[in-house]
């Protein structure tokens, strides 16, 4: 009995129309825990070398992990992986909601699509029951009404996930949507599903997982949950969400602003959690098993529109980054993009840079379309998402990312495409916030900021500090914080409420009769980034250092106002965290890890199929 | 009536002077109440004025309850 799991692998080949299931192996759960864990396990062993993303050798896997659907809290996040289409490396994209907890419910430990179906399909789970399923009469159609049509078809209790027409036409960072408004938004994993023609997965699960020891793992769950309760920070958490981090992030200089020229936007009061919550917000909304619900429903007199959100990095990317001062413009456009299931953070960047590369004269009015492409024009923002999903004049450019479009329009954009290995910055500005900005530099997905998130290490040894400990904040973050990613539980009782790390060992060793520190569990954690690492390197023929350095933006144009004024971050400075971060992780110059790692952490044989 | 300040976390841990130790807080802005407590600014991710998220600008009144509630986990 492998306790703790769903028992199985759920394979689909929509070419050939095959349906496998295969015992979950307990020696790949123990190395790997499950999860994006799992993702890039099955990833890396079984993907042909040089892929297409978007081809029909590419694999979509989405994995729940141990702790997935248990009583642990926030134990409802999933692990969608893939090779990228958008950065053509790694990709893994975690999404709450409820999904995860049906899947494992149903049985299993990962879902792996390969192929391509002949037509538009969507996939059928319920429990044993698995079915490729005609979707002709939903294809065409955006994400929020697919989910909303299947429940009915098929009843409440199915979790649903779709794509929308940016998934459909291939954009490079179209998102998977669950639960009215939850995305795993960045890479491309919805492109690659629209690239297998499968349009949502439907699923049930009404059985148990099987607990090695109920009642230590009651005792344990308890503990968990009755410290969430007691923090002093859930008040503030439950009730503004991640919306709260808007003032901070404005008064620090951090809010991303115009493309990323500055780190605080005029007239940001009107994005806080205070007027959100005022004129927009009608209720929280959590996930599976949360004791802290994050998510807020809204609703836009203005537009006359129900959504969820907007969150924090809507609010930057949307919002600081294009200049939209107003909420309701910004919850309009998170509400369109996961209407057309693309990524806000992704597009939000893509927007800002073009709007940047107009009002330089890089591109006019005859590129456009005629749309006035300026900054805080919120009607333009609208347009472009829709000329984005729909891949019409510009937005066909834009919707391959800033990289990309920044080598169509050249003219110098590139120093301002703010992208890191092909991947758009999400919603931190680092001009004054130096371990930050090597957060995005070396996250193992592109340019994001949730396998790191140091810029309160920065504020709190100095910002201005080039030191080996800011290195190693970022390495421990990258370990600690993804590893919830393997578990398939959320991270945020651990960072928003400060739960105890040490308290989830016992929970996960009750769940599968493992006994395991949180140190072990890190050593796994590191096995994952390394191998993600490996991943890169095999896929990517020219990968090395000069896909971990930042835009020149940050190291030739100081921040122009706010807080942060006059500030950058000199390119030797960057250069010199690098190094510090490569040697500490036991990687070369170019950052390919050394033999000795790949030895302490079992993955020798794997690096002989680099 | 007096305003009450309540400080969260880890920001004990940087406070130089006790808020008690101050005689008036009204008509002062919460970033001079954070300097006359040598508690860094930025430290202090939300400040909380009678169950509502204020900005640091704002100025304190007879009878409000302030709470300073810094980030936590490391991020």
């Amino acid at each position: 009995m492998l306790y703790g799991y769903g028992g199985h692998i759920l394979r689909i080949d929509l070419s050939a129309e095959s349906i496998v299931k295969e015992p979950t192996d307990p020696k790949i759960a123990e190395q790997f825990l499950g999860g994006r864990g799992f993702g890039i396990y099955y990833l890396f062993s079984e993907l042909p070398n040089g892929a297409n993303p978007l081809g029909p050798e590419n694999m979509l896997l989405i994995s729940p992990g141990p702790l997935s659907g248990t009583l642990v809290p926030g134990a409802g996040k999933l692990d969608i992986t893939c090779k990228s289409p958008l950065t053509g490396g790694y990709a893994s994209s975690s999404v709450g909601g409820i999904l995860t907890a049906e899947i494992k419910y149903a049985g299993y430990d990962s879902i792996i699509l390969t192929g391509k179906a002949s037509k538009p399909v969507y996939i059928f789970v319920d429990d044993d029951k698995v079915e490729i399923r005609d979707a002709s009469d939903l294809w065409g159609l955006g994400s929020l009404t697919v989910e909303e049509i299947l429940k009915k078809r098929l009843g409440e209790e199915f979790q649903i996930a779709t794509i929308g027409q940016g998934g459909e036409n291939g954009v490079k960072y179209a998102c998977i949507t669950t639960d009215y408004g939850r995305q795993a938004g960045r890479g491309g994993v919805g492109a690659v599903m629209g690239s297998k023609n499968v349009k949502a997965i439907a699923v049930r699960g009404t059985k148990g997982i099987p607990i090695a020891d109920v009642k230590a793992f009651r005792k344990a769950a308890r503990t968990l949950y009755r410290e969430c309760k007691k923090s002093e920070g859930l008040e503030v958490w439950q009730k503004y969400g991640t919306a709260g981090v808007v003032t901070w992030a404005n008064e620090i200089g951090a809010f991303p602003t115009r493309n990323f020229s500055s780190g605080m936007l005029d007239g940001y009061e009107s994005l806080g959690g205070e007027l959100m919550r005022e004129k927009i917000v009608v209720t929280d909304k959590g996930c599976f098993g949360c004791p802290s619900p994050c998510g807020k429903w809204s609703h836009s007199k203005k537009y006359d529109i129900r959504l969820e959100g907007p969150e924090y990095e809507t609010s930057a990317m949307v919002g600081g980054d294009c200049a939209i001062t107003d909420i309701e413009d910004v919850a309009y456009a998170n509400y369109v993009a996961d209407e057309l299931g693309i990524d806000t953070i992704s597009a939000g960047n893509a927007i800002a840079f073009a709007m940047e590369c107009y009002e330089r004269g890089i591109i006019t009015d005859k590129d456009t379309d005629g749309v006035q492409l300026t900054f805080g024009n919120a009607e333009a923002v609208f347009t472009m998402l829709h000329k984005i999903a729909h891949r019409e004049g510009i937005g066909d450019i834009l919707a391959e990312g800033v990289k990309h479009a920044s080598q169509v329009f050249g003219k110098g954009s590139e120093a301002f495409a703010i992208q890191a290995k092909g991947m758009e910055f999400s919603g931190y500005d680092c001009h004054a916030a130096p371990s930050m900005l090597l957060s995005y530099m070396t996250c193992d997905v592109g340019a994001h900021h949730n396998r790191s998130w140091s810029i309160t290490y920065d504020l709190q040894v100095g910002r201005e500090k080039i030191t080996p400990d800011k290195a190693a904040k970022v390495i421990e973050l990258q370990h600690t914080r993804p590893l919830f990613d393997a578990l398939g539980a959320c991270r945020l009782q651990w960072v928003e409420l400060g739960l105890d790390l040490n308290l989830y060992p016992p929970a996960l060793a009750a769940i599968t009769g493992i006994e395991r520190s949180w140190e072990d569990l890190l050593k796994v954690s590191e096995r994952i980034w390394n191998l993600t690492r490996l991943f890169w390197f095999r896929e990517v023929p020219d990968f090395g250092r000069a896909w971990d350095m930042p835009p020149a933006r940050f190291y030739e144009e100081p921040a122009v106002s706010g807080p942060t004024k006059g500030s950058l971050v000199a390119r030797q400075d960057a250069e010199k965290l690098l190094d510090m971060y490569y040697e500490q992780r036991g990687w070369d110059a170019q950052g390919r890890p050394l033999p000795d790692k790949l030895e302490e952490l079992g993955l020798v044989e794997f690096a002989e199929k680099v | 009536m007096a305003a009450v300040v309540d400080i969260v976390g880890l920001l004990k841990d940087y406070v130089k002077v006790a808020p008690e130790q101050l005689e008036t807080l009204e008509g002062m802005t919460v970033s001079a109440l954070l300097r006359k407590l040598g508690l860094p600014s930025e430290l202090v991710a939300f400040v909380i004025v009678n169950g509502r998220l204020k900005p640091k600008s704002y100025t304190l009144k007879s009878g409000d309850s302030v709470k300073l509630v810094p980030f936590v986990g490391g991020g």
